[in-house]
Formats: structure tokens, C-alpha cells, sequence
């Protein structure tokens, strides 16, 4: 179950070059801090901005719900709702979070864990993994941080699905109970180098106009 | 046989210039493992191959590789002592477009020690500089 973090945070002004915008922005993150914001509840939009390591450290724990201290005595429960990276992948350029009540139910994406060594792997099979994480629903204080799914029974052939997975408690699968989380199948094989033929692609011409009588 | 579009508008399109980052095609999305560019540039279909085969060698048939990007565009070319003018040369190869940030190839189901080596094999036929990454979390 997700562990609940107390974060601090510093709150924003909300007026546009003076805590928002991306003049503002650029020099947050220069100094080292992450601009995310506030939503959700019908309350109004609160900017806010964290330290580049707390983010690190949300990540590594894959803490869903914070507990975000805005100083002054205020504080907020926040589900983290989406994170924007640079181009490259290697930081966090923003984060989104939704207001939460503990008690009501939300959807988010849990990633799964592939855990053992699967018996077909030793039988020429290939662990594909089409989807890395699983939507669930359940209580805001009762997101796992992860999907353990055991291979370690897995043969050539054989596939574990939505359904086949074991959820804890007061956690329902969104996604399709069909959908595949892991299969094992026979890789395709070596590639052979063949020789180039002399090809080109069709040129898509435009149909001639019937001249006009 | 090297990739190339299979129906085009125009044979010869105009050179350009690549500019800015990538903004999409930057994360990976099938795979475990990936080779990211860090330049801007074009890559020729039969680099992109080369990439295919030598991974494939790499891997020794385990695993699965997937090419994110496409030569959709085709460079010409005048032959060698050949008068000005004349016109645009002939089609010589076809290019994929990357930008910085793009992932070129993705792979599945090995080892991490195994795919840094294929993908290490691939990036020194590259024309540009490149790296290996992994899966972002995902929260």
C-alpha cells in the first residue's frame, strides 16, 4: 500500500510574470526547484513549487498520495496526476496534482513488478511485457506502489492476463480483464542481411482533368 | 532491402534544416531498453538496417527489436563531375529525420548487460551521439 510522504512545498503567486509563466518557470528550475500546481476539488488552482529531490525521491519510492506542507500551518493530500519531463527523459520539468480526499475513490496507474525467472525462458521463450502498469481504482490511501506478478510458472506459450492478477484488498482493475500483462513467446529469430533491390516508391500523381468541351 | 516509403507525393522534397528537440517519439514505449539520439541529423535507411542486423547478431535471436523511426525523406544527389545546373539530382537514398531526444531503437525481453552491448554495437554505426536509456517512472 502506498505510504503517505510529507513533502514540503512553497506556494506560488498566481499572478502571470510574477509566479507563473515561463520566465517564472525557467528560473525555478535554474535554482533547482520543480513548478508543479495544485488542482481538483473545485477549489481554485494553487501554483506551487518543490525541490528537484523531493521529486527524486516520489519517484524512487513510487509514492502516489503526498502530503504536500505549503508552510504557514497549511498542508494538502494530493494524488500526483502527471509529470512532465525534458526532452531527453532525464528530469522532471513539471508535476500536476489533484486534491485528494483519502476516503473517496480514484483511478491511477499502478506499475507491475515482474518478479522469478520464468521456466520458458530456458525453453527458447521471450518474457514480452506489452503493458508496464495497470489502472486500478480504489480508496486515495489504499493505491498499491506496485503489481507484483510472479513468472516464476510460466511456460512457453502461457500468458497472464488482468484478471489472473492478484490485487490487494479494495483494488479493482480498470483496465480490460482480457488485456495481456505478460506472455511468453518464441522470439522471432536472427535476422539474415539481404540484398538491396532496386526499388522506388510509387509516385502518387494526380488524376488528369477531362478537358472541357 | 534497405526501408523506404512505398507510395511518395513527390519523389524529391527540399533539404531543410533540423531544428528544435523532440517532442514526441522521446520516451520508450515498447520496449525495456532504448538508443537515444543527442544530435540532430538524418539517418540513411541503410544505417537503420545495418542497426536491425548487427542488434539481431547481438541478441543471437533472443528478444525483441523495435525501430521507432522511418526514412520518409529522400536525399539526391549530382554525380561526380557533372556540369552545374541541369536540375535536382537523382534520388541517392532515403532518411530518417531525428532530433535530439528521438528514440531510434527499442529493445525487449533481454538482460540489461546484453541490450547496453546491442545497443553499444548500434550507436557506433550511427552518425550521431547517442545514448542508452531506460523506462521513466511511471506514477
Amino acid at each position: 500500500m502506498s505510504t503517505i510522504v510529507t513533502v514540503a512545498a512553497k506556494p506560488r503567486e498566481t499572478v502571470k510574470n510574477k509566479g507563473t509563466g515561463t520566465r517564472v518557470s525557467r528560473r525555478l528550475r535554474a535554482a533547482g526547484d520543480v513548478p508543479a500546481i495544485i488542482y481538483g476539488h473545485k477549489q481554485a488552482p494553487q501554483p506551487i513549487s518543490l525541490k528537484s529531490d523531493d521529486i527524486a525521491g516520489i519517484l524512487k519510492r513510487g509514492s502516489h498520495v503526498l502530503n504536500l506542507d505549503l508552510g504557514n500551518g497549511k498542508s494538502e493530500t494530493v494524488l500526483v496526476r502527471d509529470l512532465q519531463w525534458d526532452y531527453l527523459g532525464r528530469e522532471v520539468i513539471h508535476v500536476d496534482f489533484f486534491r485528494a480526499d483519502l476516503t473517496e475513490l480514484v483511478e491511477s496507474e499502478v506499475r507491475i513488478e515482474i518478479r522469478g525467472e520464468a521456466p520458458g525462458v530456458n525453453e527458447g521463450g521471450m518474457l514480452d511485457v506489452p503493458h508496464h502498469s495497470v489502472k486500478v481504482r480504489c480508496r486515495a490511501d489504499q493505491i498499491p506502489d506496485y503489481i507484483r506478478v510472479d513468472v516464476s510458472n510460466l511456460h512457453l506459450g502461457q500468458v497472464i492476463h488482468v484478471k489472473e492478477l492478484q490485487l490487494p484488498a479494495g483494488v479493482a482493475a480498470v483496465s480490460g480483464p482480457d488485456e495481456i500483462i505478460v506472455h511468453l513467446i518464441r522470439p522471432a529469430g536472427a535476422v539474415e542481411a539481404t540484398e538491396p533491390a532496386a526499388t522506388e516508391p510509387e509516385v502518387i500523381s494526380r488524376p488528369e482533368k477531362k478537358a472541357e468541351v | 532491402m534497405p526501408m523506404m516509403p512505398k507510395r511518395v507525393k513527390y519523389r524529391k522534397t527540399q533539404k531543410g534544416r533540423v531544428k528544435g528537440n523532440a517532442t514526441r517519439g522521446n520516451y520508450l514505449a515498447f520496449g525495456d531498453y532504448g538508443l537515444q539520439v543527442l544530435e540532430p541529423g538524418k539517418i540513411s535507411a541503410q544505417t537503420l538496417e545495418a542497426g536491425r542486423i548487427v542488434a539481431s547478431q547481438s541478441v543471437k535471436g533472443g528478444g525483441r527489436l523495435y525501430i521507432r523511426v522511418f526514412p520518409h525523406k529522400s536525399v539526391t544527389a549530382i554525380p561526380a563531375e557533372t556540369r552545374m545546373g541541369k536540375g535536382k539530382g537523382e534520388v541517392e537514398f532515403w532518411a530518417a529525420v531525428v532530433k535530439p531526444g528521438t528514440i531510434i531503437y527499442e529493445l525487449a525481453g533481454i538482460n540489461e548487460d546484453v541490450a547496453r552491448r546491442a545497443l553499444a554495437r548500434i550507436a557506433y554505426k550511427l552518425p550521431m551521439a547517442c545514448r542508452f536509456v531506460t523506462r521513466r517512472p511511471t506514477l
